[in-house]
Parts: structure tokens; sequence; C-alpha cells
């Protein structure tokens, strides 16, 4: 029972301090003393595994200039070996096997980086992460548990945004976007896209609430930077909109049009409307500082107010959905 | 008093609908649209008003905060008027501190960050109870603990990197670990006390204080530790010359641990919510304790291995205890 239920009921019924602690107790708000035995637990073994995953990371880079290329290569395919190893051996959804899929996942990147460190192969940084995802899709699959899900989606994320902050002299972003004439705010859609037909995909899927909602957030903060680059003229240079500008916003819009007619139809989580809202707040108040001159500041009022109504309006229709939904 | 049988047919009847808890995605949109209206509307306010005196500048922050409470009070449940009075309230805080400092400290010896985060802390603390807000209560308690934090520090024992400190010998183990619990001890108790009276303070009808405060209290363990060294935790983007290092550079370890705490403190009050942003803020902290300068990336090493085996030495501890 959410606290906010029992705050009022203890207001209410004017409860005394044992009766609202009892009412703590019985409505299982309050953790006993096998649910906080179980906690620590998973607390304890989730910062040991990860404090050994860093210790060991920060020893190999205190040791690194000591090594050979031999060594170099040997320490961390061991290390990958022994995670996939352990994995096996205590298959996810243990929790030992979770933990060795996200190491290997891992330390699979950390192999990759040193391939490209030792042998100059001249790719560019976000092809490192392209192929670090797709080499460690394998153990996100196996591991079926969101937050090694959630770490696969960051290296593919993080790929993503390298690439799309890339001049246009690098060879694969030449062949693949500018010989299309696909400029930076329609490869950001196009990030957008990835990460919300992800978060539609775990959602079908029945996977956990918070990844579905991580992987909306990452596509909104795509989605909305892409507007804000098509507004400011980041495909003409300053030569104002291009029709592929004009274009990102409006799939944008129809989007977002989409994700909010779905979950309006729901009715399970306000989460996404209040992404839309967030976005459009941004996007709008972009929108007004690009129209300003600033020539007074007087505008500087003008966005304070519109920032205040808009953030204001979408709290009271965000509140008034979370209260209707709880009920139905 | 209740039977248990009285209080449980109580409990099932209670309509979960009812509860108007604000989730907290919509705290942080209110929270940063608020935040950077305050901001705006402050640069306009000093643009028109021109409050070139601290006397000037006091009286301005003073009207705002009143229309702010005005406001909150007109408007307790709703979302419209109260984002206006939170970005008021934004811009008070801030024509308020700066008529303070320039009436109390302007040309005087003692100028510098810690009479600011001083007054910052001063300005917090008051606005906590008088603002009937819950949002505006999180927020103030957050910028307390960071106003405390950089209080102690920099007014205790250490001085900012550009200031005339040469000669001052490397900060030693003590004063490291001393520094950093003064600073963070009082907000982590706050907590504590939150957490293990929270039958009393709920019977008391204090709810719509203690609650927003023990958010604040955790959110501000979680991540603003990062605030009490600001001038390492940013060096990345810093002057390559710059911040005193040594045993600092146990701090971020420190703040890890601290979110490990409020962690315990979300799960203890039911913050799902909150838990998730405590695991990312451990994260982000041991990420920054790799790139902190002062102790070599081996003794690093061997501290995280050491606490990593005795936590999961600890965990098998429990797990096999009757």
């Amino acid at each position: 029972m959410k606290r906010s239920v029992l705050d009022q009921l203890v207001l209410e019924q004017r409860l005394n301090e044992p009766t609202a602690a009892m009412a703590l107790d019985l409505s299982g708000a309050r953790p006993d003393a096998a649910a906080w035995r179980s906690f620590l637990v998973r607390l304890l073994n989730g910062a040991g595994i990860a404090a050994l995953g860093a210790g060991a990371i920060f020893f190999v880079a205190a040791n690194w200039q000591d090594y050979g290329v031999l060594g170099r290569f040997a320490l961390l395919q061991v290390a990958l070996l022994a995670a996939a190893g352990l994995a096996l051996w205590r298959p996810p959804p243990h929790a030992l096997g979770q933990g060795a899929v996200t190491l290997a996942l891992l330390f699979t990147g950390a192999l990759l980086a040193l391939f490209g460190q030792t042998y100059q192969t001249g790719a560019d940084v976000y092809e490192l992460f392209f192929i670090w995802a797709a080499l460690a899709f394998p153990f996100a699959l196996a591991s079926a548990s969101a937050a090694v899900w959630a770490t696969w989606w960051v290296v593919l994320n993080v790929g993503m945004a390298l690439y799309c902050g890339l001049e246009d002299t690098s060879l694969a972003r030449f062949l693949f976007a500018s010989r299309l004439g696909i400029e930076r705010p329609l490869l950001l859609f196009l990030a957008c896209l990835v990460n919300l037909g992800g978060a539609i995909l775990f959602d079908h899927l029945g996977r956990a609430r918070w990844l579905v909602r991580v992987l909306a957030t990452f596509g909104f903060v795509f989605g909305t930077v892409a507007c804000m680059v098509a507004l400011f003229g980041g495909s003409a240079r300053g030569a104002g909109m291009s029709q592929q500008d004009s274009l990102v916003i409006l799939l944008f819009a129809a989007a977002c049009g989409g994700i909010a007619f779905e979950t309006l139809r729901r009715k399970r989580d306000v989460y996404p409307m209040a992404l839309v809202f967030g976005a459009w707040i941004a996007i709008s108040t972009a929108f007004l500082i690009k129209q300003m001159q600033f020539k007074d500041f007087g505008n500087v009022l003008v966005l304070a107010a519109w920032l205040i109504a808009t953030s204001g309006v979408a709290g009271f229709v965000l509140m008034k959905w979370v209260r209707e939904w709880r009920a139905t | 008093m209740m039977t248990a049988d009285e209080l449980l047919e109580v409990l099932h009847k209670a309509p979960e609908a009812h509860a108007s808890e604000r989730p907290w995605y919509i705290g942080l949109l209110l929270g940063v649209a608020g935040w950077f209206a305050g901001l705006l509307l402050v640069l306009f306010v000093g643009a028109v008003i021109h409050p070139d005196s601290g006397g000037g500048a006091l009286f301005t922050g003073l009207v705002l905060l009143a229309a702010a409470w005005g406001l909150f009070r007109a408007d307790r449940e709703g979302a419209f008027v109260s984002q206006l009075a939170l970005a008021l309230s934004i811009a008070a805080q801030f024509a308020l501190l700066f008529g303070t400092y320039e009436i109390l400290f302007k040309g005087s010896h003692q100028g510098g960050i810690a009479p600011i985060a001083f007054i910052a802390l001063v300005i917090q603390l008051a606005l906590v109870p008088v603002m009937p807000n819950g949002l505006h209560r999180t927020m103030c308690t957050i910028f307390a603990c960071i106003a405390w934090a950089i209080f102690v520090r920099y007014g205790l024992w250490d001085q900012p990197f550009w200031s005339d400190r040469k000669g001052q010998p490397p900060l030693s183990l003590g004063m490291a670990l001393a520094g950093w619990i003064v600073a963070w001890a009082p907000a982590a108790g706050a907590l504590y006390l939150l957490v293990h009276k929270e039958p009393a303070w709920m019977a008391a009808g204090r709810q719509v204080m203690a609650r927003p405060v023990a958010t604040g209290l955790i959110l501000g363990l979680a991540f603003a530790t990062i605030i009490s060294h600001p001038f390492e935790a940013f060096r990345l983007f810093g002057p390559a010359e710059g911040p005193r290092v040594g045993w600092l550079a146990l701090w971020p370890i420190l703040s890890a641990l601290a979110s490990l705490g409020a962690l315990a403190a979300a799960f203890a009050l039911g913050g799902r919510g909150l838990m998730g942003l405590c695991v990312l803020a451990a994260l982000l902290h041991v990420s920054h304790f790799y790139y902190a300068i002062g102790a070599s990336l081996l003794i690093k090493s061997v501290l995280m291995l050491v606490m990593g085996a005795a936590c999961l030495a600890l965990a098998r501890h429990l797990r096999a205890k009757p």
C-alpha cells in the first residue's frame, strides 16, 4: 500500500503512534525483519560484485603499461572466458549468472577497444560501440535480465549518439547518411525511433517497466534534440529550416501523438505522457528563443511565463490522469 | 486504540485512488521547469528594478517570497499557480542571497564561498517550514544539504583552489574523513531519525512536512555529495592547475557508500523510483572515483577489491544466519 494512502488514513482516523506503526506493518508498507534481510543480501551481493568488477578494472588500468600486447589480450580474454564460464555454471536468472553476463558484456567492449588501440584499425569510436553492441547482443539475449539489457542499450545509444554527432568526413556517415541525403536531425530522429521501438517491444514482451521507461526516455531525448537541432537550422547551416528539418519535427510530433493515443487508451502508466509533455515544453521553449530577438528584457519574462504556464498545465493534467487511472 | 482486525478492515476499505502522491517524474518535470523559470524571472526583475544596493535586492526578494507564499497557500493542490509560486520563490532566493551578501560581507575580508553557502543554508532551512508545498520543501532540503557541505568545507578547513594557499600541506587521511563526515553526517542522521520515527510523525500529522524533507535528504545524500567537492569533481572540465588533492580522492567512494545508505532509506520509506536513482548515483560515484586524483589506481583497486570481498562475505553470512 502506498504511503500517501496511509498518510491520509492516519489523518482521517486520527490514529496514534502505535496504531500508525501497526498500520504500516499490516499494510506491508514498512519492511519487516525478513524483508530487510532479503534487501540487505541483495544490496551486499550487488555492491560486492560491482566493487570487485570495478576493482579488477582499476587494477588492470593501474598496471596496463607493464603488460605486453600478448599479456593485455590474454588478461582480457581470460576475464571474458571466466565470466562466460561463470554464467554457464550458474546461468541467469541466478544472481551470479546475471552478474557474470554483465561482466562478459563489459569485457567484450574492453577487448574491442584494446584491439582497435593495438592494431590502429582506423575505425571510428562509434564503430567500436556498434560492433560492441552486435557482439554483446547474444549475452543480453541469454541473460533475460533487465539490467543486462539496459547496459546493452546504453552501449548502443552511446554509439548512435557518437554517430549522430560526427562530421561529414566519416566514411560510414558518407556511405550511409550523406549519400542518402540524411542530415543530423533525421539521424537523431532515427535513433529516437530505434529506442522507442525497443520500448514498445519490451513492453509487448512484458519486461520490467523500468527498462521500458529507460528506453522511452532515451528515445524522447533523441527526438527532442533532433527537433531542437532542426529548429536551429542544424542541417541548413543557419539558412533556416530545410524540408527535412520540418519533416523531422512533424514525424516526432506524429510519434508523440501515437504514443499519447496508445497511453490514453490503455490508461496504465502516466510516464509516457510526462515524456511527451516534457519534450514539447523544451521544444516550444527553444522555438520561442529562436523567434525572439532579445532586444529587451520583456522577452525573458515571456519565456519565464511560458515555462510556468506549460509546466503548470502539464502538472495539472498529469496528476489528474494519475488519480483517475489509479481508480480504474 | 483499534485492534489489529479493526485496522485491517479500515486498510482494506482505504481507496488507493484517493492518494494524492505525486510521482517522482512529474515532480522532476515541474522542478526543472520551475527552476529555469525562476532564473529567467530573477534576470527580468534584476533588469527592470536594478536593485544596485543590497537593501534593494533584499526588499525585492522578500516581496517575491511573500507573493510565492501567498500563491502556494491559495493553490495547495493544483499545479497552475504553484508553478508560478515556485518560479517566484527561486527568483526570490537568488535576490535574498545577493542582498544579504552585499549587506553583510561585501568589501570585508570574510568574503568568498563560505559566507554565500551559509546565507544559502539559512534561507533554505527557513523556507522548508514556511513554504506550504511538497516539491518546494524537497528542493530546499537538497539545496540546504549542498549549502551545508560547502560551508563546512570552505568555512572551516579549506579554501578554493584559486585562493592563495601555497605552502599548505596535502590533506591528511584523518582530515579528509572528518571533513566528509562533518559535512554529511547531519543529513544522514536526520534521515535516520525520519525513517525511525515515521509512525510518530505520521500520528502527529506532520506528513506534509516530513515526507518531502525525507525525499530531499535521500536525493541529497545520493547525488549532492558530489557538490561537496565541486572543484575536484568537475576537474575534467576545469583548469589543469587547480584543486588540492591527497586523501580527498577517497570522497567519491564515501559518496557511493552514502548513496547506498540513501538506497536503504528509500527502501524503508517505500520509494521505488528513489531506489533506482540511488543505484544510478552510486554508479556515478564509483566512475568518479576512477578519475579522482590523489591516490594511485593501485590503491583504489585494492580498496575496491577489499570492499567487494567484504560485501560478499557479509551477504553470505546474512544468508546463512538462521
